[in-house]
């Protein structure tokens, strides 16, 4: 089992979506993310293996990212490589049989249309074994606290791209602790810092995917 | 040393508008430039608001209106692939989009402001594809597919020569923007590999066209591709307040005859704290002190920065 989760984590480290795919050139005619989540299911090995192989990948090229030695273009056919394999496990996911870490609920704040920094996020932190609850961009308060309340114990993370739409970050986190004071709230963003995280209340804010994955894994 | 505030949405904000209002009428378009010239009298007038959005909007793409004084965003991209885009007919500059409105207003400042440098913001081809498709499709096909996106890249460098000449013809400057392709969205060796030969391209045939080397603004931690960007044979780039400014001024002394922007940090502007700004700018100014031919810069100024503040910062700068 152990060689299932080191063979997939690798794949979805180096972005090895399929067989065919001719990238990373040093894995090619090899097989990728794909066939190995379909050869292990087909054998019996348990889903969460599978998903276990994901978080590993997945963490490595967070981490790498972290650190400088990867790129967003490589989190993202990263992220392509785990979605093949939660295309797979998807029915366990959807019956319980594979049980979720936790849900994090995710938005862009009101006023903001970018959405990759938030889609990186996502894609990271589904990676790392949390739902995630995805409420796109410019999303007013009302919809946080909305998905607030349906998913009781979730995690709430808020994205701006803008210093304009800083205003409203913090006029949401400022709203959702006071109706959900124990909700974890973290925060994103191109122009944001850790002081304006600790100003306006948020619990969280990282510069990078990896270190909000971290902060779930150890909250959780 | 010359103070040259990278002025968008703040010039909707000078004249009581937002973002969205200004960037789509060109008498507010006008109106608001105007404004910001005359009361910071910085160089160049680069004339736009959401400056990214006009060539996709040209192509066809739909901007979106967004709440409050947010800045708009193409939330429904035109195509689902680079293939797609390599298909695109080119567009018209005289009828497509807000581009004649775009080149209309920039004339009437340049015949209203004689004393200023008024120029049409051109995107380069990585920033325009980025808008065309889904961001992540993009970088995924770069990776995966790296020859059909220079080819889809190659396309949108015939479009743009077209834009250089409408821009030209109006009596009009040029300056590039490409900050879509900075690391670390992409890597230098991708960046080179297939962003560099169609920008250097554009940037080549608009220098021709215009007759001088063009401005390359890149934005972002870009000291990694700083050669490349030389390369295109630009005269004016900034130094971002993103990247390692003391390593990139010191690579930009190979290249003494290129005007360098160092920009400050814009965050410490939009907060007002005026010991804060004059730090910054002390820093800045140590950057450049040994250059002859750099300016001062702010990254874009955020819409909320107050006027004061920023006449207190050229104030500042001019007595150093």
């Amino acid at each position: 089992m152990q060689d299932v989760v080191e063979k997939l984590a690798l794949c979805i480290a180096k972005g090895k979506i399929s067989r065919s795919a001719w990238f990373p050139p040093d894995m090619k005619d090899q097989d990728g993310a794909d066939e190995i989540a379909a050869e292990a299911l087909k054998n019996g090995i348990d889903p969460d293996v599978l998903l276990k192989g994901c978080m590993v990948g997945m963490d490595r090229v967070g981490k790498d990212f972290s650190e400088g030695k990867a790129f967003v273009a490589h989190l993202i056919i990263s992220g392509e490589a785990m979605n093949v394999v939660m295309k797979q496990i998807k029915p366990f996911l959807e019956s319980d049989q594979v049980k979720h870490k936790g849900k994090l609920v995710i938005g862009t704040v009101a006023g903001d249309l970018h959405d990759i920094g938030k889609n990186l996020v996502s894609m990271m932190i589904r990676g790392a074994g949390f739902e995630v609850i995805d409420l796109g961009m410019d999303v007013p308060t009302s919809k946080f606290l909305e998905a607030i309340d349906q998913n009781p114990g979730c995690f709430v993370g808020l994205s701006a791209l803008l210093t304009t739409t800083m205003r409203n970050m913090e006029s949401s986190v400022k709203e959702i602790k006071e109706k959900y004071p124990d909700t974890k709230v973290l925060i994103g963003g191109a122009p944001i810092t850790l002081d304006f995280c600790t100003r306006i209340g948020a619990d969280f804010y990282s510069p990078n995917p990896h270190e909000a994955v971290e902060y779930l894994n150890t909250n959780v | 040393m010359q103070f040259s505030p990278a002025v968008y949405e703040h010039a909707a904000s000078l004249i009581g508008k937002s973002p969205w209002e200004a960037s789509r009428d060109g008498e507010l378009l006008f109106q608001g430039h105007k404004k910001a010239f005359e009361l910071y009298h910085h160089s160049p007038v680069v004339v736009g608001i959401d400056i990214y959005n006009l060539e996709p909007e040209a192509y066809g793409s739909t901007i979106e209106q967004p709440k409050l004084n947010g800045i708009p965003a193409i939330t429904r991209h035109l195509c689902s692939s680079m293939k797609e885009i390599k298909e695109l007919p080119l567009f018209d500059p005289q009828s497509a989009g807000r581009i004649p409105m775009l080149l209309e207003a920039a004339r009437r400042l340049a015949r209203a402001l004689p004393e200023a440098d008024v120029r049409i913001p051109v995107s380069g081809p990585f920033s325009i594809a980025s808008n065309l498709v889904r961001f992540e499709t993009l970088l995924l096909e770069i990776v995966m597919d790296p020859t059909s996106v220079r080819e889809a890249l190659d396309h949108i460098v015939d479009g743009q020569v077209n834009f250089c000449k409408a821009i030209v013809d109006q009596g009009l400057d040029i300056a590039f923007f490409e900050s879509a392709a900075t690391p670390p969205i992409i890597p230098p060796q991708i960046f080179s590999d297939v962003v560099l030969p169609p920008l250097k391209s554009i940037i080549d045939q608009a220098a021709a066209i215009v007759g001088h080397p063009v401005p390359c603004i890149i934005g972002g931690d870009t000291t990694s591709i700083l050669e490349f960007i030389m390369e295109t044979g630009t005269g004016y780039v900034i130094c971002p307040s993103e990247t390692d400014q003391e390593a990139f001024m010191e690579q930009m002394k190979n290249y003494p005859e290129v005007m360098v922007r160092i920009n400050m940090n814009p965050l410490i502007l939009s907060e007002g704290d005026l010991a804060a700004v004059n730090k910054e700018v002390d820093r800045v100014v140590a950057l450049g002190r040994e250059r002859e031919k750099v300016c001062i810069g702010t990254g874009v100024l955020p819409y909320e920065t107050t006027p004061e503040v920023v006449l207190k910062t050229k104030e500042y700068i001019s007595k150093r």
